[in-house]
């Protein structure tokens, strides 16, 4: 048995119910007709025991009126006899006449015994007798006659009687009048053995008629049945090779089991596949028969579990150890198939491989497990600088405070006492403890740009630059300062963010055309692709493109201090800005020509 | 000026915990002709002391005029100082001026939340200090008023 034919019985049993109708009308229909076979050979039994009846009555009427006849022709022999006598006086011929007449009255006894149960043809008969006794008195007084006083004298009587020839008459009469009667009587009994004889027969043919329609109806029915059953096993047979498909296909382990005996009916290839083993040596067996101790004895309990609880049993992970000593983890489900009835016929069990899913989550798990590690330790690390900064910006300032402050304290208090250049050392003293100051500010604006949190907004590009070219200019000697700003695409991020890097760039390029005749700034904007990019170009001092590399560092200067003043963070700030918004920087120089400075972000679309 | 707990009343009452922070702005007060109206203590306890005597509760009168607390300060510090003062009815009403090398924005952000009158970010340059606070003091003294006392 393969893969679908547990399955394939299992719809022929549906198909069973659904035919019981039609069976039922069939059967029905035969049993029926059976009834009315039966119906009719009692019926024609009692019709045959009355016509044998009848032929008893044809019988007896023939043997009366033979009897009648015999009577007859007894009569007429002895009244023959008689006239031979008288006309020949042969002694033989009263021997004769008296043999005949005995016969004659033997067969009137018998003809009287025969017609016993009839009165009236009883009394005929007695008619009859009185008539022959007349007759036959007669005889004898013509033969007395004829012997005493001869033949005339014979003749005489005879003709004297007169009557003799009405007496005659009388009697053939009477033997046709009970000839008659006793035919009559025959035809009668005949046709009343006839009526229901007749009544028989018609409902016999009825019936027959009946049967007839009956089964031929039956047979159309069934006809017709058998094609459609026909069909359906030829649908069953097309579904079986469509679930033989579908069963060696799926991924998933089929086993199906025989609810008695546990036994497997049939399993699908990827069953075979797991356990090594072809189809025909799981089948008929059970799981301890060929599994190893571990894997039957986990069958054997979910099966009862599944048998005791459940029609259907949901394993959600259990983990088996192949032929090779491989360990595999399986999800399974057990379901108990039940015929129409409600009665199990089948066991189920359908097993996918999730080995990989499973050690796929594990390895998430631990993977998840070192992420949140590291992030704590992030944390950590993140509050640590936190507290780390704010020291920076408490107590590193409070003693460059003292030197400035001590310093002038010096200057003012005892500065007519100092040599010249003892009050220049004390000025440079003062401007580095200033200038230190400066550096740990922009170290921790600096540094704070990495822990802000980025806003998400729809930043007027064109606005941040026009605001910062204004507030770059403020103080600086701007008359001759020419500068343009183009049309600037909006751009998503972080507004204050933004601002900031378009007033270091805008700053950077004043201070560095400071010294330059007839100063140009020129801000722009360009769409490529998924990016938009912005440009400050000015005409200033320039840079030379080997040391570009060393632009956006933090405290990287490509100029002396006493050149362009600075800290060397600004570009840093600006470096850090783009690249937290995804985007990207990037410039080009020129000693003495100028320089262009270029930020690209990405796109709405892109972010 | 004075240093340590003093029971005389003084109208500027001065917390800071760097003697050489304290001895820059103690400057600034005297070229500033307020010298002897500051009072200088060198923790948030000492100002606490200061202020409340033996009552928790309850702020010695008069009141100063001003008072100016560094952040930073051991014991207590100066944001603890604040949240007692304007804990007290009479507090509510004492002009309180944060002055600290601090700039970081929770800082600034905690102490407005705690009801503060004015932060000040001392700067490195000394004479910028030196005109700050002699500003400070110009105005909460001179020109600063506030609910007579009852």
């Amino acid at each position: 048995m393969n893969t679908a034919d547990a399955l394939l019985r299992l719809d022929s049993a549906k198909g069973d119910a659904k035919w019981s109708g039609t069976e039922n009308v069939v059967s029905a229909a035969f049993v029926g007709a059976m009834l009315v076979v039966v119906l009719i050979g009692v019926l024609g039994a009692g019709a045959l025991r009355r016509s044998e009846k009848s032929e008893k009555w044809v019988e007896h009427t023939y043997l009366v009126l033979r009897t009648i006849d015999e009577v007859k022709s007894g009569l007429f022999e002895a009244i023959a006899d008689t006239g031979a006598f008288i006309l020949t006086g042969i002694p033989d011929s009263l021997e004769q006449r008296e043999k005949a007449l005995s016969e004659v009255e033997s067969r009137l006894q018998n003809s009287r015994e025969l017609v016993a149960d009839n009165p009236d043809q009883g009394r005929a008969i007695g008619e009859l007798a009185r008539l022959i006794d007349a007759r036959v008195d007669l005889d004898r007084a013509a033969i007395v006659a004829a012997q005493t006083n001869g033949i005339g004298a014979a003749k005489d009587l005879m003709a004297a009687a007169g009557s003799e020839g009405d007496l005659t008459g009388r009697i053939r009469g009477q033997f046709e009048t009970i000839r008659a009667t006793e035919l009559k009587l025959l035809d009668t009994r005949q046709r009343a053995d006839q009526k229901p004889r007749r009544q028989v027969m018609w409902l016999a043919g009825t019936l027959f008629a009946a049967v007839v329609a009956t089964v031929l109806i039956g047979l159309m029915k069934l006809r017709r049945e058998l094609a459609l059953r026909h069909d359906l096993a030829n649908s069953l047979r097309a579904n079986r090779g469509f679930l033989a498909i579908v069963l060696d296909n799926l991924p998933a382990m089929i086993f199906v089991k025989d609810v008695r005996t546990l036994r497997y009916l049939t399993v699908n290839l990827a069953a075979e596949a797991w356990l090594g083993l072809p189809r025909e040596a799981i089948v008929g067996r059970t799981a301890s028969e060929f599994m190893t101790a571990e894997n039957a004895e986990f069958a054997d309990r979910s099966d009862r579990e599944t048998l005791a609880h459940s029609d259907a049993l949901h394993i959600p992970q259990d983990q088996r150890i192949d032929r090779d000593g491989a360990v595999y983890t399986f999800a399974t489900r057990k379901l108990l198939v039940r015929d129409a009835a409600g009665k199990p016929l089948y066991l189920v069990s359908i097993s996918h491989d999730i080995s990989e899913r499973v050690a796929q989550e594990s390895r998430i798990k631990i993977l998840n497990h070192n992420l949140g590690r590291q992030q704590s330790e992030l944390e950590a690390a993140n509050r640590e600088l936190e507290s780390f900064s704010y020291s920076v910006s408490h107590d590193l300032r409070s003693p460059l405070r003292a030197v400035d402050g001590f310093s002038l304290m010096l200057l003012e208090d005892y500065g007519d006492k100092l040599e010249p250049e003892a009050r220049r050392y004390l000025d440079t003293i003062r401007h580095a403890s200033q200038r230190m100051s400066q550096l740990i500010d922009d170290l921790l604006a600096f540094s704070r740009l990495g822990r802000q949190s980025l806003a998400h907004a729809l930043v007027d590009m064109e606005a941040l630059a026009t605001s910062a070219v204004q507030e770059a200019l403020q103080g600086a000697d701007s008359a001759q300062r020419q500068v343009t700003i183009d049309r600037l695409p909006a751009a998503r991020g972080d507004p204050s963010l933004l601002a900031q890097v378009w007033s270091n760039l805008v700053s950077n390029a004043v201070k560095y055309t400071g010294k330059t005749n007839a100063p140009k700034i020129e801000i722009g904007a360009r769409t490529e692709g998924n990016e938009i990019s912005y440009y400050v170009r000015d005409n200033g001092a320039g840079f030379d493109m080997q040391y570009a590399h060393k632009l956006f560092g933090v405290f990287q200067r490509l100029h002396g201090q006493e050149e362009f003043s600075g800290t060397g963070v600004g570009l840093a700030i600006v470096h850090r800005v783009v690249t937290r918004h995804g985007g990207r920087v990037w410039a080009e120089g020129t000693p003495g020509r100028g320089a262009t400075f270029h930020f690209a972000l990405p796109t709405e679309a892109a972010a | 000026m004075s240093t340590g707990v003093a029971e005389e009343f003084f109208e500027i009452v001065y917390a800071e915990d760097s003697p050489t922070d304290a001895e820059v702005t103690l400057r600034a007060f005297r070229k500033a002709n307020l010298g002897n109206r500051v009072v200088w203590l060198k923790d948030g306890q000492q100002v606490l002391d200061y202020l409340f005597g033996n009552s928790p509760d309850v702020l010695k009168r008069p009141l100063p005029r001003l008072l100016l607390l560094d952040l930073k300060m051991p014991k207590v510090d100066g944001l603890q100082v604040l949240k007692a003062v304007r804990g007290t009815p009479a507090g509510r009403a004492l002009p309180v001026v944060i002055l600290t090398s601090s700039a970081e924005e929770s800082d600034l952000v905690r102490s407005y939340e705690l009801g503060v009158n004015s932060y000040i970010v001392k700067p490195v340059d000394f004479q910028k200090l030196m005109e700050e606070v002699a500003r400070l003091g110009y105005y909460w003294i001179a020109m600063n008023r506030r609910p007579a006392e009852g």
